[in-house]
Order: C-alpha cells, then sequence, then structure tokens
C-alpha cells in the first residue's frame, strides 16, 4: 500500500536507483496507480520502447497520472509513430490542435488526421473536415470539408451534426436545404451539443427555420445554459429575474447569472448588479451590486458604466467620489449614453470638470437641457452669441428635434444651424443645405441650398455631395454658376 | 502671348519613375509663322490663330484672342471667320453676348453658300435664339444645305415635316430625309425613325424596329434615345419587359452631360510614365513628401483610383495640387476633373475648366476633350472667368519656374 501512495516524486527516486521493469510499471498502471506508472514508463521510454512511448504519451496527452502536458505528448508520440506505432495519430493530432499558449501546429496536425481519416476514425473527419472549412493546415476546401464533416456526422459525432446543420443553412460547401439543416441540428441537439440547442433556442424564438415556439425555446435555452453555454446562461438569468418568457425566479436567476458573471460574461455582471442593488433573489446589498458592476463597466459595457457612476455620484456602495463618477459617465457617454451625457451636462453646469473638449461639453450640456433644464439651455444660447460654433449646432439639434421642454422650431434651428455653418462647421453646413434644399425653416433656394452642400462636401461629407448633385439636376446652368461662386467667396473668407 | 514647353521639365528629369526615351512633346505648326503672317493681315492666318486659341490646343485657350482674331479676318469677308465669330457673339464667349451681331455675322457667313454655314444659321432662326423664331426660313436653308449633301441639315428638316413646322406636315417626306443619315449611323435619325414607327405615323406600328432604332440611337449614346429605349424595355413593347434594364437606361441618360456620368471617375495618365504601382505607394509618399511632382502625381492617382481599397479624393487632389503647382500637366487635368465633380475639393466649374485648359496648352492627350465635354454645363461667364484664372495661373506657374 506504501507505493499506492507514493507521488511522482518519490517514484522518480526509486527508479534513480533502479528502474521499475516494464513488467512492475504494466501492474502499477493495471491497479491504477497511474503517478507510478506515468513516472516508470519514462526510462523505458528514453530506451526506445516503442510501447512505453506510446502509454506515456497517452498519458501525457490525456492528463492520467499527472497534468495535461501538450509537449511531452507530443515527443513521446511523434517517437512511437515515428518507429511505426500503429495507433496515436488521433492523440498526437489532438496535441497538436489544442495549441494554447503555443501555436497550434495545423499542418503536422493535419497529416495526421489524414492517417485518422483513413483508419475510419469518425474524430478525425470531423478535425479534418473542420481544417478543411477554415483552411488551416490545408488550403481551404468547403466541399471536401463537406463531404468530411458529413461522413462524422452520419458516425453520430454531435459536434460535425452542428457544423454539418450550418454548411446546410448557409449552402457552404453544398446546397443550400433548410428541411437538411434543421434534422441535423435536431441530431445534434439529441447528442447533447451545446452549439445545437442554442441554435435552436434562436430558431423557435424567432420563427427561423422553424415555427415560433416559445415552449420548445424555453427548453433549448435551459438545455444550452445547463452544458455551459455562458449566453444561454445570462439569456436565462436575466429570464428567471425580470420573468420574460418564463416564470420569474430570482433564486434560479441568481445561480445561472453567477456561472455567467464568474466566467467574465459583462452582461450577466450587469444583471447581478442589479439584483444585488434591487434585492432581488439575494439580500439587498450596494457594496457586492457596484463591484458586479464595476467588472462590467470596466470592460466597457455602457449600462452598467452608467449606474456605476451613479453610485460614486450617490456614494452607494461606495465613497462618494465625483472624479470617479465623472469617469465612468465619460465611458457610458462614449457608449452613446445620452442619460450619462445629460449628467457630464450637469456636473460640467456645477463647475465639477475642467478644461473638458469644448465639443464633448456642448454636447452634454444639450442632452442636460433637453432634459429640460432651463439654466442649461440658457448657457449654450450665451455661448451662441459669443460665438462657440458647437453651441450653435447643438441648439440647431435641440430646435430641430424638439423636446418635452423645448418646443421645435425650424426657423430658429435654420438660424442656429446657419451660424454654426458661417463658422466653418461641416455638419452644420450639410445641416443648412437640407433645410435651404427642403424649405424648412428658411425660403426655399436651391442656390443656397447648392452652395452649403458643395461646401460640406469639400470638407469631406460624401451624403452632401450627393445632395449638391441632385440639386444640380433641377438647377438651371445660370443657378449653379451662382451657387459655386457663393461656394467660392465663402471659403476664401474662411 | 505664347506659350513655350514648361521651363518646369525639371518633372521629366526625375529618375525611377519616368520610361526611358521620353519623346518630346507634340510639336505645333509654327506658331511665330502664323502670328507674323496675322499681323500682316492675312485673312487665313488669321483665322488659323483665332482657331488655335479657340481650342487651346498648345496654347492656351482664350475665347476673346480667339474673337479678336476672327474679327480681323471677317472684316475681310472670310467666311468660316464670320461664322465663328457670330456664334462667340451668340454664346457671349469671349465678347459680350450680342444675339443681332452674332446673326449677321451668321447670315453674312451664309452668303457664302457653304452648306455648313446655311446650316449654323437654319438651327439660329428655328430655335429663335437672336429674333422670333422662323422656321419657315430655317426650313428652306436647311433644304439648300441638305441638297448640297450636309447630313445634319436633311435630319433637321425632316424633324420640321414630322412635327409639320415652318413646312406642311408630311411624314413620308421625313422618313425619306431620315432613312439614308438613319442606315449610315445618324443617331438623331435613327432616335426619330423609332418614334415613327412607335407611333404608326405614315407606316404601320412597329414596336420590335423601332427599339432597334432606339438602340442603335442609345448605342451612340444620344440620351433621349436611352430613356425611349428605358421606355420600350419598361413596358415590353417590342422586347422582352426588362424593369431594371430599364432603370439603367433611365440612369445613364439622366448621367450623360454631367459631370458624374462624362468622366466616371476616369481620370488622365500620363502615357510616358511607368503605371503606377500601389506596392511603391510607400516610396512613392517619401518622394512626394520631398517635392517629387512624378511621385505626387503617382500617389495621387492610386488615391483617386476607383477601385483602390484607399481611395481618398481629398489627399488625392491634395498631390494633384502639389504636382500641378510644379507644371506637371496630367495632375492639372485630374486637379480639373476632381473640381468638376466636386470631389475632395469644392466643385467648382471655373477652377475645374481653368486646370484642363493648361493641361491642354501643355499638349495632354485628352485634355481638351474632357474640357469641352464637361464644359456643357457651364455658362459663358463661368467660362470667361475660367479664361481669365488660367492667364493669371499660368503667368503664377511661370513665374515661380
Amino acid at each position: 500500500m506504501a507505493l499506492a501512495l507514493a507521488v511522482p516524486g518519490t517514484a522518480q527516486d526509486a527508479g534513480s536507483g533502479e528502474p521499475m521493469g516494464i513488467e512492475a510499471v504494466e501492474e502499477a498502471y493495471v491497479a491504477g496507480e497511474f503517478e507510478v506508472a506515468r513516472a516508470g514508463l519514462v526510462p523505458h521510454a528514453e530506451d526506445g520502447n516503442v510501447v512505453a512511448q506510446y502509454r506515456l504519451g497517452y498519458m501525457l496527452a490525456n492528463g492520467v497520472g499527472g497534468p495535461f502536458d501538450r509537449e511531452g505528448a507530443i515527443r513521446w508520440l511523434e517517437a512511437a509513430i515515428g518507429q511505426g506505432h500503429g495507433n496515436g495519430h488521433m492523440l498526437l493530432a489532438r496535441a497538436y490542435l489544442t495549441g494554447q499558449p503555443e501555436m497550434p501546429d495545423y499542418e503536422r496536425a493535419a497529416e495526421l488526421l489524414q492517417v485518422g481519416v483513413g483508419n475510419g476514425s469518425a474524430e478525425a473527419h470531423f478535425y479534418l473536415g473542420q481544417l478543411y472549412r477554415v483552411g488551416r493546415g490545408v488550403e481551404g476546401d468547403k466541399e471536401r470539408a463537406f463531404d468530411l464533416l458529413r461522413k462524422a456526422a452520419d458516425a453520430g459525432v454531435p459536434e460535425a451534426q452542428f457544423a454539418v446543420a450550418q454548411m446546410y443553412s448557409r449552402g457552404e460547401g453544398t446546397d443550400r436545404d433548410e428541411a437538411q439543416a434543421a434534422r441535423w441540428l435536431l441530431q445534434a441537439a439529441d447528442a447533447g451539443n451545446p452549439d445545437a440547442h442554442l441554435s435552436l433556442f434562436y430558431n423557435y424564438t424567432r420563427g427561423t427555420g422553424f415555427p415560433k415556439d416559445e415552449a420548445k425555446a424555453l427548453h433549448y435555452l435551459q438545455r444550452a445554459a445547463d452544458g455551459g453555454m455562458t449566453i444561454a446562461e445570462r439569456i436565462l438569468g436575466a429570464g428567471y429575474l425580470t420573468g420574460e418568457g418564463v416564470e420569474a425566479d430570482p433564486e434560479k436567476a441568481i445561480v445561472y447569472l453567477v456561472r455567467a458573471a464568474e466566467k467574465g460574461d459583462p452582461g450577466a455582471q450587469t444583471n447581478l448588479g442589479y439584483a444585488y442593488a434591487k434585492g432581488v433573489g439575494v439580500a439587498q446589498n450596494d457594496a457586492v451590486a457596484a463591484e458586479w458592476y464595476r467588472k462590467a463597466a470596466d470592460q466597457g459595457l455602457t449600462r452598467a458604466a452608467l449606474v456605476l457612476g451613479e453610485f460614486y455620484q450617490a456614494g452607494r456602495g461606495v465613497e462618494a467620489d465625483v472624479a470617479k463618477a465623472i469617469e465612468y459617465y465619460t465611458i457610458a457617454y462614449w457608449g452613446r449614453s445620452e442619460v450619462a451625457a445629460a449628467r457630464l451636462g450637469a456636473l460640467f453646469l456645477a463647475g465639477e470638470i475642467e478644461g473638458p473638449e469644448p465639443e464633448a461639453a456642448m454636447v452634454w450640456v444639450a442632452e442636460y437641457a433637453r432634459g429640460g433644464d432651463a439654466d442649461a439651455l440658457g448657457w449654450l444660447e450665451r455661448k451662441a452669441r459669443l460665438g462657440e460654433p458647437y453651441a450653435y449646432l447643438r441648439l440647431g439639434w435641440l430646435y430641430r428635434d424638439g423636446t418635452e421642454a423645448i418646443e421645435a422650431d425650424a426657423a430658429k434651428a435654420a438660424e442656429y444651424f446657419l451660424g454654426a455653418a458661417r463658422r466653418g462647421n461641416a455638419e452644420a453646413q450639410a445641416a443648412v443645405a437640407e433645410a435651404y434644399a427642403t424649405g424648412t425653416g428658411v425660403d426655399q433656394d436651391y442656390v443656397e441650398a447648392h452652395k452649403w452642400a458643395n461646401v460640406a462636401a469639400a470638407s469631406g461629407d460624401d451624403a452632401a455631395a450627393e445632395r449638391r448633385d441632385v440639386l444640380a439636376a433641377l438647377m438651371t446652368p445660370d443657378q449653379v454658376a451662382e451657387a459655386q461662386e457663393r461656394a467660392r467667396v465663402f471659403l476664401s473668407s474662411q | 502671348m505664347r506659350l513655350s514647353v514648361p521651363a518646369a521639365s525639371i518633372w521629366l528629369a526625375v529618375a525611377g519613375f519616368v520610361a526611358p526615351g521620353l519623346p518630346a512633346l507634340a510639336q505645333q505648326t509654327p506658331f511665330a509663322a502664323l502670328e507674323s503672317a496675322a499681323e500682316a493681315g492675312d485673312a487665313a492666318a488669321q483665322t488659323a490663330l483665332a482657331q488655335r486659341y479657340e481650342t487651346g490646343d498648345g496654347v492656351l485657350q482664350n475665347y476673346a484672342r480667339a474673337a479678336g482674331y476672327y474679327a480681323a479676318a471677317a472684316d475681310q469677308g472670310a467666311a468660316t471667320a464670320q461664322n465663328a465669330l457670330g456664334t462667340l457673339y451668340l454664346r457671349g464667349l469671349g465678347v459680350p453676348a450680342d444675339p443681332a451681331r452674332g446673326l449677321a455675322l451668321l447670315t453674312a457667313a451664309a452668303e457664302s453658300g457653304v452648306p455648313e454655314y446655311l446650316h449654323d444659321l437654319a438651327v439660329v432662326l428655328e430655335q429663335g435664339i437672336a429674333t422670333p423664331a422662323d422656321p419657315a426660313s430655317a426650313a428652306e436653308l436647311y433644304r439648300r444645305a441638305a441638297d448640297l449633301g450636309w447630313t445634319e441639315s436633311a435630319v433637321s428638316l425632316g424633324v420640321l415635316y414630322q412635327d409639320g413646322i415652318g413646312v406642311e406636315k408630311d411624314i413620308a417626306k421625313a422618313i425619306a430625309l431620315y432613312s439614308g443619315p438613319a442606315e449610315s449611323g445618324h443617331a438623331r435619325a435613327q432616335n426619330n425613325l423609332g418614334l415613327i414607327h412607335v407611333r404608326g405615323d405614315g407606316v404601320p406600328q412597329d414596336y420590335a424596329a423601332a427599339a432597334e432604332w432606339f438602340r442603335r440611337a442609345a448605342d451612340q449614346g444620344l440620351p433621349v434615345a436611352m430613356t425611349n429605349l428605358g421606355t420600350m424595355y419598361e413596358n415590353g413593347f417590342g422586347v422582352e419587359v426588362n424593369e431594371d434594364y430599364a432603370k439603367e437606361l433611365y440612369r445613364l441618360a439622366a448621367e450623360a452631360g454631367t459631370a458624374a456620368g462624362t468622366v466616371a471617375g476616369q481620370f488622365l495618365f500620363d502615357a510616358r510614365l511607368q503605371p503606377p504601382d500601389p506596392a511603391a505607394a510607400g516610396a512613392y509618399r517619401a518622394a512626394a513628401a520631398a517635392g517629387d511632382p512624378v511621385a505626387q502625381f503617382l500617389q495621387g492617382y492610386l488615391l483617386a483610383d476607383a477601385a483602390a481599397t484607399s481611395r481618398d479624393y481629398r489627399l488625392a487632389a491634395g498631390y494633384f495640387r502639389a504636382a500641378a503647382d510644379r507644371g506637371m500637366p496630367a495632375a492639372m487635368a485630374n486637379l480639373g476633373i476632381l473640381s468638376f465633380q466636386g470631389k475632395g475639393v469644392l466643385q467648382d466649374y471655373v477652377e475645374g475648366y481653368k486646370w484642363l485648359t493648361i493641361a491642354a496648352s501643355l499638349g495632354l492627350p485628352g485634355a481638351i476633350a474632357i474640357r469641352d465635354r464637361l464644359a456643357a454645363q457651364m455658362t459663358a461667364d463661368q467660362i470667361n472667368a475660367a479664361n481669365e484664372a488660367a492667364e493669371a495661373a499660368w503667368a503664377a506657374l511661370a513665374a515661380s519656374d
């Protein structure tokens, strides 16, 4: 029994005195003493014993009696195959394909897989098919790929069945065939392939290739989530949290969200943050909520960054910190959050943000004004009177679109756009062209429309160039000449 | 003023990009000889000199100078000069527009009996450009010119018979007048024959024949024929219905005569250079930054190429401008084309015409044809302004040498 407790180190020590005989190694293996067997095989493999080389390679490749050892597996399996050992090609190919962190060696893997295909291995058909499909280690060949994958699928490899379903659905390497695609997708799902489960969830939800069926969709989502698909865990978790598509079950929600969140999924992290912030399915805890939001926000997720900014501003779950609030609001602003922009606008007007880019500051204050803040609107109007082009531009959009607080006013919008256009802002120049072309807020005037579209086009606005050319077709040569003259004069005065 | 080959021929000597054995720029008939003969009062020399200024081939195009030499010859009774000067007065090119004077000059030229001049006068009378329209007199003039073998006049007379304007409506005469020119490839005659077959006017209605005539005319680029052929395809008249092709024909017809349709993204290349090599873009950029105009041109050409993935008209225009400022004709022409199209630069026909004019004066093949096609969209004032701008730009270029 002392041997059963032996760790590889002690076996090695024993071997330094006198190597275990091959029979003793075999006995250890049969007895399930894999650490001992793994160590005992080394000297025999080094002596060139082809069976020992194969067995050692097998143990290293499969992580038997010690951790998976890619380099060791490759070394000993290559040695065994080099001596003519008939097995091990698939093992070795797999070792080459699982190349982290080293680069996988696709070419050697393809060579070995070819042997496996010759031996009729379904797995070899699958791997080689995938290599032909993506063109790695071999020249890409979709027809060849389909042929190999179809054989593997017929032999019951679930991943191959899923791949074949995809290829039928896309017409990749074979004719498009929705019926075949559906058949193979169901087969792969029955064989337990999580990718197929997720696909079926999408298909039954959207009614693509299958009739819409919420119950079936949920069934497959559940299977995909239980099969460890992160996206499925997140979707199912969010569903249990909100009761969308499934009966709300906060406790179950937390189980799935934690699984996905711990694998780094930012959506799940955000939902988990929400659960802790509201106390849904867990005890309410702002500090934990903030931590989950932070994990998602640091990955750039807009929603999480906005909430975390609010937590920092309010001192919720974290110590109040305006600088941090601004930092996270800014992340959300780059993700086009209008709420974050409005918050930044308020902070900027309160003097909390120093020296921002004028263009960004104007957008923030404009969003704040859009929400109905009269001071923000007044501030923009003051800036416009001081000649700030971006203030004109923002006011133009505010008055053009209108909000609950600001009545849309096409004439005012055109006037503000014109202010920015005259100051060289290309976005406003295109907007002015649009106003003149359609007679919105100004009298319709093709010459002015052509002039401003031409000026905007000269700074690279292709849509403005198209508008200009469409206008020209409606104008006389004299009008076009006049418009070009005005554009020339405008640009030379800039 | 007479232009020489640019002293800025440094760009021809830049190493690397230039094919060996460059032929000299095309030599023109001695200009000085024409000038001295013109000064001495030779009407033929005056007319020839005026034509050179009018087209701008090897000399800076200048309608005002052309008008001056034409006037000297016209005063001596030279019909060619009278006709050309009359046209300039009607259009206001190089001279203030003066329709009455233009008509008088065209009338004087027509008295020579040359069919072409009879025809030009007839057009002015038919369209009422200088006076109220006088289609009867126009018809008479067309008939005289047609009898002298002038095809254009025969077709125009056919139109008057077809519509019964200035003459009694007579489809049979119209068909007789169109047939010969149509068979020998006259686009307008082909289109009009097509219309007659659509309407079944004096002939049995025959959509298939009509479509065939429209097609022959459209193939020659006549926009109205493209539109007519489009109608046939849209409705399946005499052809299989094909709405996509109909739309394509309508689009082509609309684009014909515009900057977009005329040049369609094709830029001029200098035939003496090796074709640009996209792989050498780095080398071009470096040499361009060092001020080599050939490299600037090649880099601009690569960036403007419609097929290029890195197409960037603004950058291309910048490179063309740099090379143009150093006297490279093909760069001038392409900057001109970009200015007409308003791609990467402000759309400005005056600027575009100016650069194509200078490029043409330096003998760049193709520049005149492109300039004159694009000029169809311009007013006379714009062309006159472009002539002046070209003079000023040339003076500045010459001064910088």
